[in-house]
């Protein structure tokens, strides 16, 4: 009896094994922020986000207690920072309202670990939000 | 019984889950990752070809057929030497086998080659065209490429029945160019001085008529190169089986050219930049590569190699980005079809001069067996020296390289190139598309 709950145990481990690879295919997006004042999400207009291809982000930009943040000044930049290098194009941030950012001319050109920055200023406050991004 | 059943379900599942990772020869293992990454290279996810809104005579056949003809017109050249089939020979993947392409002069990069090309947004080493047509123009009006000029190029149209009908069928009527006075044999915005200041005498309706000839002359060269697309190769029928069937028994790859595609996109990262079914992503990376142009000759000491005039660094991408901007052939332009929108690459492109210094565009791998020697300067002779760059990692002549030490083995190297001979195939095209056409 304990030798067959063990190979169930190598089965059931084996199982997880491929599971957890078939999740580090395609794309993952985390965002690892250390924002102090700010709640700061994105949402790309096409998903999942895509490889070398021009894409744009809608960022929210809303305060911890969940106010959207209006006429915030938001620059933009990012890369790879295990290759070296920055973003492949010079993404432009415009302001929709009720806190949305519309963040055009994203690319992502390599496999591999990416970083997007944002650098937000608000009135006096200014906080930065980093997201992962790998493919 | 039922627990008998149930344990040899396991022991079924188990077993599968064990062949699954144990490699052999004809059965790598390949994981669920790796499988993914060998879906993404293989031909058969290459997608439709995107449309060009830059040039509407892009998907025309009429368009492909004018475009063939004078791909392979030597008369579209200041000696009647020079074609675009002169670097760009089918028969070597439409590369010449040149470290510098020669010309009516000799050029300061390799010509690279154009299979599968019109899926790129950027064109030559150095981007600074953003359409397969302004890049078509770029030669035939440089010095040391086909020599010649717009209003030469323009009256071998007007001149050539055959050019003629099909232009007019395509593009309607040609300008009257009957009075030389008005529209000399050679006059353009060249290097050549004559020609220089015979175009600056014409007016600007006359020199916009023959301008949108020699557009129209790119648009149809370029219908022509979107035609040329890389055929099938063992690699591709290895992976091919591979998702089929699973675990083939296949000797489509040699055991080493297999172990060679799992460096590939794995430990050596090749698959980072040389990403997708071309082997490229199109991008713009600094790889090292040494700027041979500006090399000091071993018989040269360094102190006097300070007071000899060098040629111009190659910068590729940071020069070409500036060029592109300002090019009056760009997406932007009134010579592209395309509308504001359709240009995002150009409004977004990287102009940062710190991040683009000694970046080129990442060339296909497929047929590279047929492209030597390698690197926009054919720095490299020959796929052994080639990989050993990239093993080694050497510092950047100019800007920085993003290649990290790859710390592989002699054999491990071997087993790469092995692997690369396995990308050779022969063009997804007609073998009258090969050819200089009957007309």
């Amino acid at each position: 009896m304990m030798s067959r709950m063990k190979i169930l145990g190598y089965y059931l481990s084996g199982l997880l094994l491929v599971t957890g690879l078939s999740l580090a295919t395609g794309v993952r997006a985390v965002e690892t922020t250390n924002a102090t004042h700010f709640n700061v999400s994105y949402k790309s207009n096409v998903e999942p986000l895509p490889l070398n291809r021009i894409h744009s982000w809608v960022l929210h930009v809303a305060t911890r207690d969940g106010k959207p943040v209006e006429k915030a000044t938001i620059s933009v930049y990012g890369g790879m920072p295990a290759h070296r290098h920055g973003l492949p194009t010079q993404p432009e941030v415009s302001e929709i309202g009720g806190g949305d950012y519309l963040v055009q001319g994203l690319k992502f050109s390599m496999m591999g670990k990416w970083e997007m920055w944002f650098n937000i200023r608000a009135g006096d406050v200014t906080d930065k939000v980093k997201f992962d991004i790998e493919f | 019984m039922r627990l008998s059943l149930i344990s040899n379900t396991v022991w079924v599942l188990w077993f599968c889950c064990l062949s699954f990772a144990t490699p052999t020869a004809a059965d790598p293992g390949w994981s669920e990752s790796e499988l993914a990454l060998l879906r993404m290279q293989w031909i058969g996810s290459l997608p439709e070809l995107p449309p060009d809104p830059t040039n509407k005579y892009a998907d025309n056949p009429v368009a492909a057929e004018l475009g063939q003809k004078l791909f392979f017109d030597k008369r579209l050249s200041a000696n009647g030497k020079v074609a675009c089939a002169s670097c760009h020979v089918p028969e070597l993947s439409f590369t010449d086998g040149l470290a510098r392409s020669k010309g009516v002069g000799e050029t300061s990069r390799s010509a690279p080659s154009i299979l599968g090309i019109a899926h790129s947004a950027w064109f030559f080493w150095d981007g600074r065209s953003d359409s397969l047509w302004s890049q078509a123009l770029g030669p035939l009006e440089s010095a040391v490429e086909h020599g010649g000029n717009r209003s030469q190029y323009a009256r071998i149209v007007y001149r050539n029945p055959v050019y003629r009908k099909q232009y007019e069928q395509l593009f309607g009527a040609l300008p009257d160019l009957s009075d030389s006075q008005r529209f000399p044999e050679n006059a353009a915005p060249v290097e050549d001085e004559d020609a220089a200041v015979k175009w600056q005498r014409m007016s600007e309706t006359d020199r916009k008529a023959i301008t949108r000839v020699y557009v129209n002359i790119g648009k149809a060269i370029a219908a022509y190169e979107r035609l040329l697309m890389p055929g099938v190769s063992r690699f591709d029928r290895y992976v091919e089986t591979v998702l089929k069937e699973g675990a083939p028994e296949t000797t489509l790859l040699s055991a080493d050219e297999l172990a060679g595609l799992r460096l590939f996109i794995g430990k050596a990262m090749c698959v980072t930049c040389h990403q997708g079914p071309l082997f490229t992503n199109n991008s713009f990376h600094n790889v090292g590569a040494p700027d041979l142009a500006t090399k000091r000759p071993k018989y040269i000491l360094p102190i006097f190699y300070l007071f000899i005039d060098k040629p111009e660094l190659d910068t590729g991408r940071h020069k070409g980005v500036q060029q592109v901007l300002n090019s009056e052939f760009n997406c932007l332009n009134e010579y592209s079809d395309a509308t504001e929108n359709d240009c995002a690459e150009l409004r977004f492109a990287n102009k940062k001069q710190k991040e683009t210094l000694g970046t080129f565009k990442v060339p296909t791998l497929r047929n590279i067996t047929k492209t030597a020697p390698y690197m926009h300067e054919g720095q490299f002779k020959n796929l052994t020296e080639l990989l050993k760059h990239y093993n080694a990692a050497p510092k950047a002549h100019v800007g920085h390289s993003e290649l990290m030490p790859l710390n592989l083995e002699g054999k491990q190297l071997m087993q790469i190139e092995a692997f690369l001979h396995s990308l050779s195939s022969s063009p997804d095209v007609a073998d009258e598309l090969l050819r200089t056409p009957e007309y």
